[in-house]
């Protein structure tokens, strides 16, 4: 129970010292939100991705004695979708998807590697993780529009191709066959998708950096006053040490910092 | 820009304060600092106690410039109040600047009347401004004060003043500088610490209390010069003093 006591008291202690030096505390959290702010400004406000996502329906057909069946005997499955995006992750469909674009290097043209890294950046691909039949290209460059809808047509018009010349299902030696089919789903258009981000950015970074500078100040605070071993509070240094106050001498004029009383 | 890092620096000893003059409260100090030195007064009446006469009590502090002599002078100046009879003695013979307090000069004064240069009656001055207060001022400035103020004749002063006065009150120097004070404190009925608030370091204050103590000094208290209130209790306690003041003056 009295070491619960202790607690509190040193637990209000530390709030009176902090609210007595409110203003430090108060300065140290505006000033690191302002740099905060000012770091997530900076940081962002040049970044502008422009992109979509293209989503596309992966089915498959079958075909006996070569007319088309209804419904299937067969599906895709994680493995085969994790398949397809590593195949459309290899530099053989970047390559591809160069050969559409004006301007790309050729494969032994200086400038290729690093054009194919940049694409492999903009690109990324992933699928419908509960029924398999869901591809989705989301395409996302920085600070160029233009090249963002160059790279738009172009994989609307490989991806599919691509998808269906390679997922091929062996046949079962009879007289079915079975087919891959691409589709997108809907019509895909060019947009910002980081509206807004540096604003965002800008606001994480000053609540993160104010957050640590209130902490960091009200410590500092803390730690301060407890180092300070100045005649302060005469009621507890009496009780401490064992010695009589006799009197407490105001100082004449409170309002003058540098009023001397010798 | 400067000043608003040393105020957030914490203050340090500024050695010009020791050339400051005490502050000697006329009647338009303001009503709390009064009745601070009338509420020391009435504690050093029923601390101190009385032998032989009157009652002698060394002033002293850990540093200068902690407002010994501040003390030292208002306190006399409110016994006088009382209708005592009061001789204030400059101790402090290295330092001390009473007389230049009452616009006098140090000489002729304790130190000279010690070694023998001058009589009883040529170091005690009435104040005029002040009945019933007397000061004796530091006299020669010396450098073996503490010899002179261990000696008999400064034993002899002590008792033949407090046979003249109800209250001798003694300025000393600061005790952690220089031991002058050790050699009065043991030889007068009480002593006064004082520390300066938010100036002195409570470790001093305890090791010179030890030291007095050690000396065999009847150590009355400490106390507490300059003092700032924190601005919540000072609005409320301005609002009291202004009440109680405005109560008084009717």
């Amino acid at each position: 129970m009295e070491r619960q006591d202790q607690n509190e008291i040193d637990l209000s202690h530390v709030f009176r010292v902090i609210l007595k030096r409110l203003w430090i505390v108060i300065v140290a959290t505006v000033a690191a939100a302002i740099v905060g702010g000012v770091f997530g400004y900076v940081r962002y406000h040049d970044k502008n991705y422009y992109g979509t996502t293209i989503t596309y329906d992966v089915s498959i057909v079958s075909y006996v004695d070569g007319n088309q069946q209804n419904g299937t005997n067969y599906s895709y499955t994680d493995k085969h979708m994790t398949r397809m995006t590593e195949l459309l992750s290899e530099d053989l469909f970047m390559e591809e998807l160069m050969s559409g674009i004006d301007g790309a290097p050729k494969r032994d043209e200086a400038g290729f590697g690093a054009y194919v890294s940049a694409l492999k950046s903009a690109l990324h691909f992933s699928y419908n993780e509960e029924n398999f039949n869901g591809l989705y290209v989301t395409i996302r460059v920085l600070n160029n529009e233009k090249f963002a809808n160059t790279l738009l047509k172009r994989v609307e018009e490989e991806v599919p191709l691509y998808v269906q010349e390679h997922m091929i299902i062996p046949t079962s030696g009879d007289t079915t066959k079975y087919q891959t089919t691409c589709e997108e789903q809907s019509i895909a258009t060019i947009g910002l998708m980081n509206g807004g981000q540096t604003r965002r950015e800008a606001v994480k970074f000053a609540l993160i950096l104010g957050a640590a500078a209130f902490v960091i100040s009200c410590i500092a605070v803390v730690i301060a006053d407890s180092t300070d071993k100045r005649l302060r509070n005469y009621e507890k240094f009496s009780e401490r040490y064992g010695i009589t106050v006799l009197g407490v001498i105001p100082r004449l004029n409170e309002n003058t910092e540098t009023e001397v009383q010798k | 820009m400067i000043n608003f890092f040393k105020k957030l620096s914490k203050k340090s000893f500024d050695p010009s304060l020791e050339n400051a003059l005490p502050t000697l409260l006329d009647e338009n100090a303001p009503f709390r600092v009064k009745e601070a030195f009338r509420n020391l007064k009435v504690v050093l009446t029923v601390t101190t106690p009385k032998n032989e006469g009157g009652a002698a009590i060394t002033v002293t502090s850990s540093w200068p410039a902690e407002g010994k002599s501040t003390i030292a002078v208002n306190s006399a100046v409110m016994f006088t109040k009382s209708n005592a009879k009061v001789v204030l003695v400059d101790a402090d013979l290295r330092r001390g600047k009473l007389a230049k307090l009452f616009s006098e000069k140090s000489k002729p004064g304790l130190s000279d009347y010690i070694v023998g240069d001058v009589e009883y009656s040529d170091i005690i001055r009435p104040v005029a401004a002040y009945p019933g207060l007397s000061y004796i001022a530091r006299g020669t400035k010396t450098d073996a004060a503490y010899e002179l103020l261990e000696s008999q004749k400064m034993k002899d002063l002590i008792k033949k003043l407090k046979a003249e006065y109800d209250y001798v009150i003694i300025d000393t120097p600061p005790l952690l500088s220089v031991s002058d004070a050790l050699a009065i404190a043991p030889e007068t009925d009480g002593t006064v610490l004082v520390a300066r608030h938010k100036f002195t370091n409570e470790k001093d204050i305890e090791e010179s209390i030890d030291l007095l103590k050690y000396f065999k000094a009847n150590v009355l208290g400490v106390a507490v010069n300059d003092h700032v209130e924190d601005k919540l209790s000072r609005k409320h306690k301005s609002g009291l003093y202004y009440y109680y003041s405005d109560y008084t003056a009717k």
